[in-house]
């Protein structure tokens, strides 16, 4: 009788079932891709290869405003809500234990828990009432409901690498007479780096993506790249969406490759 | 110098609460090898780490040349450690390791820099200062650690179970090298370990734990001569445990029934009818009968040779185990083999009162 471990890849169907879901994953994006690089005007018909469509995105002055207002907004959101995110990290997995410390993990992570479109209703009736009340109608509601849901996401990675991290050698600086803000500034931030980036990247695209939420909370003419996006769906798909999405693609998977391999360099250096 | 006064440690409150460390009291001297040795989770670690501020006691005081440091965070100690898995910082090289300490004092850079290439030295290593220390082999590490820990210039260096990591040629190497570190540095060492034959070879004096609490603290060779219980008897080296009664004493020799041994006279200030048993080693009781010598028979379950002597399992007519060791050598005669019916006996010299029944 064979005693060998369980392993999922023995499993009858395994190959046919991982096969189907790579498909229903990919397909449709390598679909997008491809027709992105069509020359002629409608999907499902091929007319050669063009950049006619990157041209035309980049040449669109609503697409390049949205475009800004995204980076903006992600920018700002991801660097407020990873200095947030490593304070959070920090204060539940170093120093003594306090009580209430699960209470705040939960909260610290409610935006994974709590429905999009929930969290996106109640944001646009408090925004309402201050726009009303204060007339201020800028970015700074954008930036604020990204921090809010894009902490969790920086968080995770931060206290991954922190609960990796040998507590002795914040112990061993504080033998070797550093005080706790020499010990943090010397020895802490720069094991944790590799982590407070990977953190902010996570949190850089996970903005950038963003449409339910925006969609709520922007002021009337702001735009960001998805919001904008979808705006163009209404009216017909036009094929410069295609190009962006593309692009919105390309910088995903660069962003992740680099937040990979740096989570990698950090481990064994 | 060192002078650790009702050091207790409990976790937890009420009737959860664990205690760590029972009033623990001892003294260090200048330039003294001192080693904390006990099983795991004897609170040998726990003892350490409260010295050097990792954990606050929960009642005591620490005495360090007449000044009280428990309240002081560890930064602010005179003492550096040696880590058990070293904890050296994996982002800077060998020099940087080893100059954090100098720097974090405020030191200016060339002194700094001399001392670094010092501790180098002293640890061998002066040809890796630029080497990455995830780069680097168990045993270098332990060199870095060391030399990082020596460099400020401790008045007391901890060393939690460094050689532990190491295999066995190594340690022995690194056990001969930190005893000549300790006397040419002159500072301070409390050494943690579990290992009684690291315990041994290296200290001045060894303070035997267990359960939070100091059984004795003596030099190494009266911990063996003159073990104070049957805990640091059966700890260190290995040992009979014979049962025992006092019957009379006078004078600080006691009158002993060894049951079906018979009598002795042995020397021990233990009062009549304590609890008590005869501790002997088994190098000590000899083959054959010796006139004068309480004797008896038995017959050798086991015979292990290991070398320099061979080690007899011996079980005696009346049914009790007996371990005996014989030494090997060529003008010594046959060692008894299994099976074979011989006779022992023991000298009264031999013979040490520890407080505690035999099992």
């Amino acid at each position: 009788m064979r005693n060998r471990p369980f392993d999922v890849r023995h499993v009858p169907g395994f190959a046919a079932i991982a096969i189907a879901g790579f498909i229903v994953l990919y397909v449709p994006m390598l679909v997008l891709s491809a027709y992105s690089f069509n020359s002629g005007d409608t999907i499902g018909q091929w007319e050669g290869f063009s950049l006619r469509w990157y041209f035309a995105a980049f040449q669109n002055d609503d697409i390049q405003r949205a475009a800004l207002l995204s980076v903006w907004v992600a920018t700002i959101a991801g660097v407020i809500a990873t200095a947030s995110a490593t304070a959070a990290a920090l204060a539940t997995s170093r120093g003594a234990g306090f009580r209430g410390q699960t209470l705040v993990m939960v909260v610290v992570n409610q935006p994974l828990m709590v429905p999009e479109i929930v969290m996106a209703v109640a944001l646009l009736i408090l925004f309402a009432g201050i726009k009303v009340a204060t007339g201020y109608t800028g970015g700074a509601y954008l930036i604020a409901a990204h921090t809010a849901f894009c902490i969790p996401f920086a968080y995770m990675p931060i206290r991954a690498r922190l609960d990796s991290m040998d507590h002795n050698l914040e112990n061993a600086a504080a033998d070797l007479y550093a005080g706790p803000w020499t010990a943090f500034r010397r020895v802490t931030l720069p094991l944790l780096w590799p982590g407070i980036l990977a953190g902010f990247m996570l949190a850089f695209v996970i903005s950038l993506d963003d449409v339910v939420i925006s969609e709520f909370v922007k002021s009337a003419g702001q735009e960001t790249l998805p919001t904008y996006m979808l705006g163009q769906l209404r009216r017909g798909v036009s094929a410069d969406v295609y190009a962006v999405s593309t692009l919105l693609l390309a910088i995903s998977i660069a962003i992740v490759a680099v937040f990979f391999t740096i989570n990698k360099s950090g481990r064994t250096g | 110098m060192i002078d650790l006064h009702q050091i207790r440690k409990t976790y937890g409150v009420g009737a959860l609460a664990v205690t760590a460390l029972h009033d623990v009291n001892f003294s260090i001297a200048e330039n003294e090898f001192f080693t904390l040795l006990g099983p795991s989770g004897c609170g040998k670690t726990t003892l350490l780490r409260v010295i050097a501020g990792f954990e606050a006691p929960s009642g005591g005081a620490i005495l360090l040349d007449g000044r009280d440091i428990a309240p002081l965070p560890p930064n602010k100690r005179p003492v550096n450690t040696v880590f058990q898995n070293y904890a050296l910082f994996p982002h800077m090289t060998v020099a940087q390791n080893i100059a954090f300490g100098l720097e974090c004092l405020g030191k200016p850079c060339a002194e700094v820099r001399d001392t670094v290439e010092r501790m180098l030295d002293l640890v061998q290593m002066a040809h890796l200062a630029a080497r990455r220390v995830s780069a680097l082999s168990g045993g270098q590490q332990q060199r870095v650690a060391l030399a990082r820990a020596l460099a400020p210039g401790p008045r007391i260096l901890l060393l939690d179970e460094p050689l532990s990591a190491l295999d066995m040629k190594l340690r022995k190497d690194m056990q001969l090298e930190l005893k000549r570190l300790q006397k040419n540095t002159g500072i301070t060492f409390i050494f943690v370990t579990h290992d009684q034959e690291e315990a041994m070879a290296m200290s001045d004096r060894i303070a035997v734990m267990s359960n939070g609490r100091v059984h004795q603290i003596a030099a190494p060779r009266d911990l063996y001569d003159r073990p104070a219980d049957r805990f640091v008897g059966s700890f260190i080296g290995e040992s009979n445990f014979l049962p025992a009664q006092i019957t009379a004493q006078s004078g600080g020799v006691a009158q002993v029934d060894l049951g079906p041994i018979g009598q002795a006279q042995v020397a021990s200030d233990l009062p009549q009818g304590a609890a008590v048993s005869a501790l002997i080693r088994p190098e000590h009781i000899q083959l054959g009968t010796a006139p004068g010598l309480p004797a008896l028979s038995g017959r050798v379950e086991t015979a292990v040779f290991l070398g320099t002597d061979t080690q007899l399992h011996v079980v005696t007519d009346q049914g009790l185990p007996i371990m005996v060791r014989v030494q090997n050598g060529i003008d010594l005669g046959p060692v008894p083999a299994q099976g074979e019916r011989i006779t022992l006996s023991l000298p009264p010299a031999a013979i040490r009162l520890v407080t505690g029944a035999a099992a």
